[in-house]
């Protein structure tokens, strides 16, 4: 359960590299937050792996890209902008039992090749980095496995179901040691998203259900 | 525009000026599109990597904070974590590691003087990379870039998970010591 110093040490490189998952990951993590030296330890490897970035090689994009760009920012201009909260009080009963599978698949393989279905996408805080993940059914409605393991500061947050310029609070998730899971159920389009919505109403993290 | 800084850029970008945005993308887009095309291989798939990153950075904007690194660094790790999980989602394992570690390493060139200090650590880093045995280099740029779990790093070398483990620590190790030791030259 706890992790000695050396064991931490031996998992600091694939920690700072982003490539050390499930238990292994929130082990090293619960013992960095009460180990400064092994903290410190990290934080040199995660200055090399942020380095080992820059060493990738510039291209040029395909023609248009500027511009496609550009005008992809023009698009999502208001997304996000207007605060229209329904509640929703239809928890679909069913779509819940899919859910319990859903986490059942996530916990027993991540490559998740056994249920088609099924979609994982990353859920991702406002730094850009991933601190979770949402599992969803392509059902109507579909389950929802909403979890979050990463740098998500502990407290209450509403979850919502982001769709155009509309937010519709879907339930509420509680981080506690950077820990939260919700499962449920939503009718979703394909460009949704479920967002995590602080009590302040900043979107602290945000997943894109494409499928 | 060229001499605003790139935190001035993307201030402005966040404050929601247009000419401050477009010179953003025109700054960045180059190193955005690069590191994407490297980690999905598939120019279509990197466009749509290299554009959502922008787009993150873009909202984002305000979020970013200084301390914890440039603004090409937050930019970059944003671009890999993007086209990583278009991978994992799309096509685990699709991009040849082989083309992924036989990639030609960016070698810095002249920048904003701000930045001079962070290139100075990337040259070294550069300098260390290439230094490396094969086998540690190859395992550091298919986990570090590539975004290889240890296991993936073992299946596309054909060897042990453990040794796959101990060629990622030790190049972290060996790149972290020339980080950390003060230049001679300097
Ligand atoms: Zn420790």
């Amino acid at each position: 359960m706890t992790l000695e110093c050396a064991e931490v040490r031996e998992r600091a490189a694939e920690l700072a590299l982003g490539i050390l998952d499930g238990k292994d990951r929130a082990d090293v993590l619960t013992h960095l937050s009460s180990c400064p030296s092994c903290q410190a330890f990290v934080e040199e490897h995660n200055e090399v792996a942020d380095l080992l970035l820059h060493l990738a090689p510039e291209a040029d994009p395909p023609l248009g890209f500027q511009p496609r760009t550009l005008r992809a920012f023009g698009s999502q201009q208001h997304r996000g902008r207007r605060r229209m909260f329904i509640a929703v009080a239809a928890a679909a009963a069913a779509a819940i039992i899919a859910s319990v599978t859903a986490v059942r698949i996530i916990d027993a393989d991540r490559t998740e090749q056994a249920a088609p279905a099924l979609r994982t996408v990353p859920m991702i805080g406002t730094d850009g980095v991933k601190v979770g993940r949402v599992t969803f059914s392509k059902s109507t409605p579909a389950a929802l496995a909403v979890s979050v393991d990463y740098a998500v500061p502990d407290g209450d947050y509403d979850l919502a179901l982001v769709s155009g310029n509309a937010e519709e609070l879907i339930g509420t998730m509680t981080i506690a040691d950077g820990q939260g899971e919700w499962n449920g159920a939503a009718a979703i389009n394909d460009d949704d998203a479920v967002a995590l919505v602080s009590a302040s109403g900043a979107r602290v993290c945000e997943a894109e259900l494409r499928s | 525009m060229w001499s605003v800084t790139d935190d001035a850029l993307l201030e402005g970008m966040a404050a929601g000026d247009p000419d401050a945005t477009e010179a953003f993308v025109a700054r960045f887009q180059r190193r955005v599109f690069g590191l994407a095309i490297t980690i999905v291989g598939d120019p279509r798939a990197a466009e749509d990597v290299a554009q959502e990153a922008l787009l993150r950075a873009w909202r984002h904007g305000a979020a970013y904070d200084p301390r914890r690194g440039s603004v090409t660094t937050w930019l970059l790790a944003i671009t890999r974590n993007l086209a990583i999980d278009v991978m994992r989602v799309r096509r685990p394992l699709a991009i040849a590691p082989e083309e992924l570690v036989a990639m030609p390493l960016r070698t810095s060139h002249a920048e904003p003087a701000t930045l001079a200090v962070a290139h100075d650590d990337a040259a070294r880093l550069h300098a260390a990379v290439a230094d490396l045995p094969d086998e540690q280099r190859r395992a550091i740029l298919l986990a570090g870039i590539g975004g290889f779990s240890a296991r993936e790093v073992a299946e596309a070398e054909g060897i042990p998970l453990g040794t796959a483990k101990t060629r990622i620590r030790t190049a972290m190790l060996r790149l972290r010591a020339v980080l950390v030791t003060p230049d001679p030259a300097e």
